[in-house]
């Protein structure tokens, strides 16, 4: 489904992403992606959304380059993704929001979203004042919006405690299963990440370290030496 | 100002009684030069009606779109230049001349918004700022002084009526209240319409998270270039009611400071809702007239931007706004 | 041949001059942008008070001495405009900012109004440079070519600053990498106060000079801002060197275009600008302060 061909990336001599490749072709599964700080997990996620234009390399959906290709291409390809900030429109209710999106991308099965995500409860408040967790989860559902076929999150645990991200982890892989859908998330807390998703990559300063199930990333020696190496 | 307060659509009865309330402030306003009969004062609030539906026009593309206009003077201006040649250079009568001015600032600030919407803000206000002063120069070369009036400005003569007005009637306050004062309440209403509407509501959510209204299948490209076109329509309204009233179209109101004093009106007024930058203008007129005579307005004008931009981000409307929802604990649907 | 050598020399010199006020002035706005990421639309007006408390010192004493004074209480003035206005300004969004500085324009518009009014006023030449130099067997203003050497001379003092002293390496590290520039001990406030008192009083230098030259009139901060931010986009937003061929090039439009066709000499840097902000707006320059 998503297939990344070489990706560098590079900001004059700095070099956030080194010839990485990573292929992510099986529906409905977690693809964690790991890194200490500064390893280019950002820089992967704005390659892969179109945020930033890669120097070599390509981004593939289903077989089609769409490296250089604008958001309404990759999001007709099927992909969607979520916001660290800003996430929220502001002044409009969290009911009022999705059905927006819905109404645009032709969504038909919005109330399966609301209960994957327990979205009931907070329907008819203000956006942008309900707690942080629950913000997360409309910024999911909205990324959920329009049946894509793979969801990108950049860090959508930011902020939680690891209570909140347990839970939060918990009904992304509710939503994975249920709808079928891919999400590659990139994320800090790594315990989380071993412990729900299907599949990891790891990074660390720009290259790929390995991609494999948890079992097998942990034990990977380059994983184990990066991240006792740095503080992360 | 007419917010859809959820007070208000639970009565259910809201869009007739908003009507009504509206119908009975638009004709009561009309019955103005009746109660006042101070020439001044009158040409005074006519100057505030003009100098505010400019900065609607700033204001309305500033909370639709984010992006703030540095040199109205271009777009006001322009139309009046524009209505001015028209009757002028090509001799067409008055109202003629209007629709042509009317039309063809719109469409041509279409054109530019097609170029201009994409450009982050501060971009955005350099070109502004830029085409306004490219206008001031334009009009000023000699070798279009038979077009423009080059230097000493174009002084208007035209036949027919406007509103059944002549040039004569139109150039007299208490007759000119009727044009200006149904323009403004037409821009205001045309104003707060768009942005309670459904392009409102995508051009607000576009100006927060741009990125996220194209994943969510939005053109965020199309409503921005309609709302450039609707501000500079907007503009241009303002500056054919200045060509009307004053017959004159002159080099200085393509300046540098005739578009601050519409821009730090907006600021001064706010922008969240429609009737903010009228406010702002209608004060900032009242201290023109305070402190004009001694010659301090543009220190008024500069003080003002500055404290308000420091102090007070949502104008002085915003910040009552704020002050009513800290009171009232209460969420309102800003448009 | 006569003919065409006078009309180039002469039109070549006179463009020059144009250009070395904007490169004094593009130069002081492309640093405080460079190291301090505000967009200062009062440099216009700065360049009028320079011009205006020029006009003033010189009617009390001569021009040189204005041209030693002026300069340095414009750069005092930056060291307000630094405290009182960047620094807590600091973290609030750059149109702000922007907005404040076109406050402040307007200000010291205001200042310049009541205190000269507002007609006109001529500087008068100092006699040294009042006579005309032979330039290619042509008669040409002293003072025109003495403006040409201090504009052009004072930014090669810039750029040779920059590049070869360790203060000038410490503006560029700043202006690319402030945060790796900090950690490696760079005084980054006192750097930027420096510089922004090095761009306001350029700002004065600039309006000193353009006395004799041009009239002083309370119009000239607002027509030059135009031109400088122009210059500082199109030559790219933090490069000196950017600015200075920007500032060549533009003067050269203004005059060959006066000759050839009026309307293009006053749109085309307009259209530069519109085509730079929109299409490469990283300006034609090689990058931040370089």
């Amino acid at each position: 489904m998503l297939r990344i061909e070489d990706l560098s990336v590079s900001y004059g001599s700095v070099k956030a992403l080194d010839t990485v490749n990573l292929a992510v072709s099986q529906k409905g599964v977690l693809h964690g992606v790991i890194g200490p700080n500064g390893a280019g997990k950002s820089t992967l996620m704005d390659a892969i959304t179109g945020r930033c234009k890669p120097t070599q390399g390509r981004v593939l959906m289903n077989g089609i380059d769409i490296t250089s290709r604008p958001i309404e291409w990759r999001r007709r390809m099927g992909m969607s993704r979520s916001f660290q900030r800003t996430s929220i429109f502001p002044g409009i209710t969290v009911g009022q929001q999705l059905e927006m999106v819905a109404t645009q991308l032709g969504e038909k099965n919005l109330h399966s979203i609301l209960d994957t995500l327990e979205l009931n409860e907070i329907y008819d408040l203000m956006a942008d004042s309900i707690a942080y967790g629950d913000q997360r989860r409309v910024d999911i559902a909205l990324a959920l919006v329009g049946q894509p076929s793979l969801m990108l999150l950049d860090e959508p645990a930011a902020g939680l405690s690891t209570a909140e991200t347990v839970k939060l982890f918990e009904h992304l892989l509710a939503v994975v299963r249920q709808r079928n859908v891919t999400a590659l998330v990139v994320e800090h807390d790594v315990e989380a990440v071993f412990k729900f998703c299907d599949a990891i990559t790891a990074l660390d300063l720009g290259r790929l370290l390995t991609t494999g199930t948890p079992a097998e990333v942990r034990v990977h020696p380059d994983v184990i030496s990066a991240y006792l190496g740095s503080s992360a | 100002m007419m917010k859809t307060t959820p007070l208000f659509s639970a009565l259910g009865f809201s869009k007739i009684f908003l009507s009504v309330v509206i119908l009975i402030i638009v004709l009561s306003g009309l019955a103005i030069p009746s109660l006042i009969k101070s020439t001044f004062y009158l040409g005074l609030f006519i100057n505030a009606i003009t100098l505010g539906i400019a900065a609607l026009s700033i204001g309305f593309l500033a909370h639709q779109c984010g992006l703030i206009i540095f040199g109205a003077a271009g777009f006001t201006g322009g139309a009046t230049y524009l209505f001015g040649i028209a009757v002028m250079y090509f001799n067409w009568d008055v109202t003629s001349a209007a629709v042509f001015c009317l039309a063809s600032s719109t469409l041509i600030s279409l054109l530019m918004g097609m170029v201009m919407v994409r450009a982050r803000p501060l971009p955005f206000a350099m070109m502004t700022l830029a085409l306004a002063q490219m206008l001031h120069s334009v009009v000023k070369l000699t070798a279009y002084r038979e077009v423009t009036g080059a230097d000493d400005g174009l002084t208007l003569n035209w036949s027919g009526n406007f509103f059944g007005m002549t040039q004569a009637e139109l150039a007299r306050p208490a007759n000119f209240w009727t044009v200006a004062w149904l323009a403004l309440c037409g821009v205001m209403l045309l104003a707060w319409w768009v942005g309670q509407s459904r392009a409102g509501e995508i051009l607000r959510a576009t100006k927060a998270n741009e990125e996220r209204m194209r994943f969510s299948g939005f053109n965020t490209y199309v409503p921005r270039v309609l709302a450039f076109g609707l501000a500079g329509f907007i503009a241009a309204v303002s500056g054919l009611l200045v060509g009307l009233h004053s017959a004159f179209a002159s080099p200085e109101l393509l300046d540098f400071t005739t578009g601050a004093n519409s821009l730090v009106s907006m600021l001064i007024g706010g922008a969240t809702v429609v009737t903010g930058p009228i406010l702002g203008a209608l004060l900032y007129t009242m201290g023109q007239d305070q402190f004009g005579a001694s010659g301090h307005l543009e220190l008024l004008t500069g003080v003002g931007v500055v404290i308000v931009v420091v102090a007070f981000p949502k104008g002085a409307i915003g910040f009552v706004q704020s002050g009513i929802k800290r009171l009232t604990g209460r969420h309102h649907a800003s448009n | 041949m006569d003919l065409l050598q006078s009309f180039s020399v002469i039109q070549l010199a006179n463009a020059l001059a144009l250009s070395s006020l904007l490169t004094i002035l593009a130069s002081g706005l492309a640093l405080i942008f460079g190291l301090r990421d505000v967009m200062n639309f009062a440099h216009g007006a700065l360049y009028m008070l320079g011009a205006y408390l020029g006009f003033a010192v010189a009617a009390r004493f001569n021009f040189w001495v204005a041209l030693a004074v002026v300069p340095f209480l414009l750069a005092g003035l930056g060291v307000v405009f630094e405290y009182a206005v960047l620094r807590p300004l600091q973290k609030r969004a750059h149109m702000d900012v922007a907005l404040i500085t076109f406050g402040i324009a307007l200000i010291l518009g205001h200042v310049v109004n009541t205190t000269w009014g507002t007609s006109p006023l001529s500087v008068a030449m100092p006699p040294a440079l009042s006579g005309a130099v032979d330039l290619f067997g042509q008669p040409y203003p002293a003072y025109r070519l003495f403006l040409i050497l201090v504009g052009f001379g004072t930014c090669a003092l810039l750029a040779a600053w920059l590049k070869w002293t360790k203060s000038g390496m410490h503006v560029r590290a700043v202006s690319q990498l402030p945060m790796v520039a900090r950690m490696m001990g760079v005084n980054t406030d006192r750097l930027s106060l420096f510089v922004v008192c090095l761009g306001t009083g350029f700002s004065g230098l600039a309006g000193v000079l353009a006395g004799p030259y041009l009239s002083v009139d309370p119009s000239m901060g607002a027509n030059i801002l135009i031109s400088c931010l122009i210059v500082v986009v199109v030559g790219g937003l933090g490069s000196i060197g950017g600015a200075i061929a920007a500032s060549v090039v533009y003067g050269f439009i203004q005059v060959i275009g006066s000759i050839v066709s009026p309307l293009m000499s006053v749109m085309t840097p307009y259209l530069l600008l519109f085509f730079v902000l929109l299409w490469r707006p990283q300006g034609f320059g090689k990058g931040r302060v370089a």
